[in-house]
């Protein structure tokens, strides 16, 4: 269950993100299969840290693959054993990825009232 | 609004990394991060490692659990530079425990660093802790699929070790399958067949630490009166 702490890893970037005043609504990240984040368990942590407000989407990218023998790249959401060449010398591109790409923010607050960060406190 | 950001969502524990690694690193100390799947025998090979390594040489443990002091325990028979680390919940250390851990050594008085990680073939894998090696280990009673189904520590581990060889007689494992996992998902990664238990594939395994140990000791810029009474101290 690494995504518990990937999850609150996710928040604390996502937060120091949010400009004064602004709440955090929805946040966007991408992790590699490597990664072996279930998007399922991920969203069950996402609520045991507490952040039912905000919404959590995250891709989870597929396999990219070279055959050794032919050169073919391709992507497939499983890593497969063999290449249509015949070959079994397949090797993964990357797949480690894990990066918060955006967040949404509803600055309605600040504009209104811009010493107001009384927001932020909610996503705590 | 949209903020963009783009940014590697473990950078903080990544910061921390680098900083036991800077530690680690200008004390000379050959660190590696020891992680696989509860019972694979993590335990019994540092044990067994601590008790074949040059008396000489000087080793830490910083050994992880969920709960208990059984395995800083049994390991503090061999050396008294053990730290354990509860992670309670925790499945995985991270580089804040490692720090914490570092906190508790005196590691300018160490050569060589232990980390066992929380029994765990997934989890561990995407944290750094700063360590120079990390190193992932399955065993025969776990099954000749472990590596295929756990593609991402065969490809990250600078070494991979198969324990309880002494075993293989009694266990279904195709052996020829699980080396062709690894070699297919990893072609560079040496893997060590070994049996902590008997003894049989060790000799590799501590020649192999005492190498890297002699690449980190050389990062160190030492005072010649320290190389002298370390060439003396290693019978070099």
């Amino acid at each position: 269950m690494h995504e518990l702490s990937i999850a609150q890893s996710v928040l604390d970037l996502a937060r120091s993100h949010v400009p004064p005043g602004a709440t955090l609504l929805s946040i966007r990240m991408v992790a590699g299969p490597m990664r072996c984040i279930d998007p399922d368990c991920m969203q069950t942590a996402w609520l045991g840290i507490g952040q039912e407000d905000v919404t959590l989407n995250m891709t989870v990218l597929p396999w990219k693959m070279r055959c050794a023998d032919c050169g073919r790249e391709w992507e497939d959401a499983e890593l497969a054993r063999t290449c249509a060449c015949g070959s079994s010398r397949i090797r993964p591109i990357g797949g480690d990825e894990l990066q918060l790409l955006s967040i949404e923010v509803d600055d309605a607050e600040s504009e209104r009232n811009p010493s107001c960060r009384c927001r932020l406190s909610k996503t705590s | 609004m949209q903020v963009q950001v783009v940014e590697n969502i473990l950078k903080l524990n990544d910061e921390m990394a680098a900083l036991n690694r800077t530690r680690l690193g200008n004390a000379g100390v050959f660190s590696l991060d020891l992680m696989g799947a509860p019972g694979c025998g993590k335990t019994a090979l540092i044990e067994a490692t601590l008790q074949r390594l040059r008396p000489t040489l000087r080793v830490g443990v910083i050994v992880g659990d969920l709960t208990t002091q059984r395995d800083a325990d049994r390991m503090a028979r061999f050396t008294d530079n053990v730290v354990q680390i509860n992670t309670g919940k925790g499945c995985h250390l991270e580089a804040h425990h490692v720090m914490q851990g570092l906190s508790r050594i005196d590691i300018e008085h160490l050569d060589i660093l232990f980390i066992e990680n929380v029994g765990n073939l997934i989890c561990p894998i995407g944290f750094d802790l700063g360590q120079d090696a990390k190193v992932g280990m399955f065993c025969t009673t776990g099954g000749d699929d472990k590596a295929a189904k756990h593609p991402y520590i065969v490809q990250e581990s600078s070494l991979l070790l198969l324990n309880k060889t002494d075993l293989l007689p009694y266990v279904p494992f195709n052996i020829e399958l699980f080396r062709d996992d690894i070699h297919r998902l990893n072609p560079d990664v040496e893997l060590m067949e070994l049996s902590s238990t008997t003894g049989e594939g060790l000799d590799a395994w501590i020649e192999w630490i005492e190498h890297q140990w002699m690449k980190s000791a050389a990062r160190r810029t030492y005072p010649a009166a320290t190389v002298h009474s370390c060439s003396t101290r290693l019978q070099l």
